[in-house]
């Protein structure tokens, strides 16, 4: 008894917490400060057909409420002993690959500022490969359930070991932000077919971005380069693939009108079953703490190599609402009408565990909190 | 619609608009700022200088970020939290009233803020004024 009461007080002072505390500056000491965030979400499929996941996920929701598709939490820390000189380390909690629920520390790295915006980090950091990388994982920043699958979930490679450095450069209320990385991908895992388990690793990984943010829009082009090396059960399967991973992406954010799109382009020399195409387009309208809002996202991997690797094609239509009702927490309603293809790698795809005679469709509906401090 | 009706819902609008003259301060030494300049500390684009913010318990952090960028809190907050989970910025600190805020600034010549018009003292020096 005792101890049910102590649970539901430390989650009563939690909830308290989280629903009164800004994003904001929480310290500890003069030099170390740290935020959270994270999501509770649950998703359910209109069918048991085919399992609906997220890249790197090999168990997903079917007609059962799943809370593990879309929950996560994080906590980031940063001690800051000078203006100049910070390091930075988040954890994240979420459903993976393997070990399933577990944490990992997704970024460590060591920031220095010399002149105002100029910064060069090194470590363990997000790749910068899209327009939302590194606050993906932070339901809070964005409008959406989950980021489009279509676009996100082709890339292998969410962290890299390495360095980067940014420019910062403002016009009046505009500016322009350049970048470029150099290092190698942490490697990932993924399912060649049940029971197999294959792993990728880039070699040689370079990058360049650039955005422009002109006050009520942002528009970012992005390349990263790698050399592949795929491994199953230990063995060396491929490696020095050329691995050339493209996007093109805005936002726009004026009055109560949001909009956001991207465009991405996966090579990998050597094989086109690795190739990949995708895009999507948000739009939404702001009324008051309610943001109403639909989704279009469509992929494909295209078909060569003479008729020998098919053409395999994915969309996803969505409409969903996010509302801002409490501070720093938000909750969020999506319907996803998924039409996909089944099989696993290399093809990112939006079902697994597939049945016999599953059609590779489904409507999925997700109900989210999000939450930061 | 009848006169006393038409008079309250006039004076309901007004009221707001009324009491609420946000200034931004700084160290006696900081030179004046554009409101876009003041838009990209506060938002977190620039680190050229250290904002200080107000709790939000405060009614005058809505009124600053409606007039500054026409944003509400929660937009702010997200904006916030894609900065903070990016490692590009640290959230400004929050203080609990102006005269924190003016002790703040009068010590730290990076530092800005904001408070109500009618709290402006000789320790700080107007930047802009938000209308």
């Amino acid at each position: 008894m005792k101890k049910v009461f102590a649970a539901t007080a430390l989650a009563a002072v939690f909830l308290s917490h989280t629903a009164e505390a800004d994003i904001g500056f929480n310290a500890i000491g003069d030099m170390f400060t740290y935020n959270g965030f994270g999501t509770a979400g649950v998703a359910r499929s209109d069918t048991d057909g085919g399992e609906f996941v997220q890249e790197f996920q090999n168990l997903g929701a079917g007609k059962n409420f799943d809370w593990k598709t879309d929950s996560k939490l994080g906590l980031q820390g940063t001690f800051a002993p000078t203006t100049w000189l910070s390091g930075t380390i988040q954890g994240l909690s979420e459903e993976r690959f393997f070990n399933h629920i577990s944490t990992q520390i997704e970024w460590a790295y060591i920031k220095i500022s010399p002149l105002n915006g100029l910064s060069f980090r090194g470590g363990k950091m997000a790749l910068p490969a899209f327009l939302v990388s590194d606050s993906r994982n932070v339901g809070y920043a964005n409008n959406w359930v989950r980021a489009p699958d279509e676009v996100y979930g082709p890339n292998q490679f969410d962290t890299f070991q390495g360095f980067d450095v940014a420019y910062r450069h403002a016009i009046g209320k505009y500016s322009v932000t350049v970048g470029a990385l150099a290092g190698q991908t942490t490697p990932s895992d993924f399912m060649v077919y049940p029971g197999v388990v294959g792993v990728i690793l880039g070699h040689e990984l370079r990058g360049y971005n650039a955005s422009v943010d002109l006050d009520l829009a942002t528009i970012r082009v992005s390349r990263v380069t790698s050399a592949v090396a795929v491994l199953i059960d230990n063995a060396i399967i491929a490696k020095g693939l050329v691995y050339t991973f493209t996007s093109i992406g805005a936002t726009y954010d004026h009055n109560n009108v949001v909009g956001q799109a991207e465009f991405i382009e996966k090579r990998t020399d050597g094989s086109i079953a690795y190739s990949f195409n995708g895009w999507y387009a948000l739009g939404g309208y702001r009324l008051g703490k309610w943001l109403p809002y639909a989704i279009y996202a469509s992929g494909e991997r295209p078909g060569g190599a003479g008729g020998t690797v098919p053409e395999l094609t994915r969309h996803t239509e969505s409409v969903g609402v996010r509302l801002d009702w409490f501070k720093s927490v938000d909750f969020k309603a999506q319907l996803d009408h998924i039409t996909g293809f089944g099989g696993g790698f290399p093809n990112n795809t939006p079902f697994v565990n597939v049945q016999p005679g599953f059609n590779n469709k489904a409507n999925v509906l997700t109900l989210t909190a999000d939450f930061v401090f | 619609m009848n006169k006393p009706i038409a008079i309250l819902t006039a004076s309901l609008m007004l009221a707001p608009m009324a009491h609420a003259e946000v200034v931004v301060i700084g160290n006696l030494a900081t030179p004046a700022m554009t409101k876009d300049e003041v838009t990209q500390f506060f938002l977190g684009k620039s680190q050229a200088m250290k904002p200080l913010d107000r709790l939000s318990s405060e009614p005058i952090k809505a009124q600053f970020y409606q007039k500054l960028s026409g944003q509400d809190l929660s937009q702010v907050k997200a904006t916030w939290s894609r900065l903070v989970f990016t490692g590009k910025a640290t959230p400004p600190k929050e203080l609990p009233d102006a005269a924190a805020v003016k002790k703040a600034v009068a010590a730290d010549p990076k530092a800005i803020g904001y408070i109500d018009k009618s709290e402006v003292d000789s320790s700080v020096k107007v930047l802009l004024s938000l209308n």
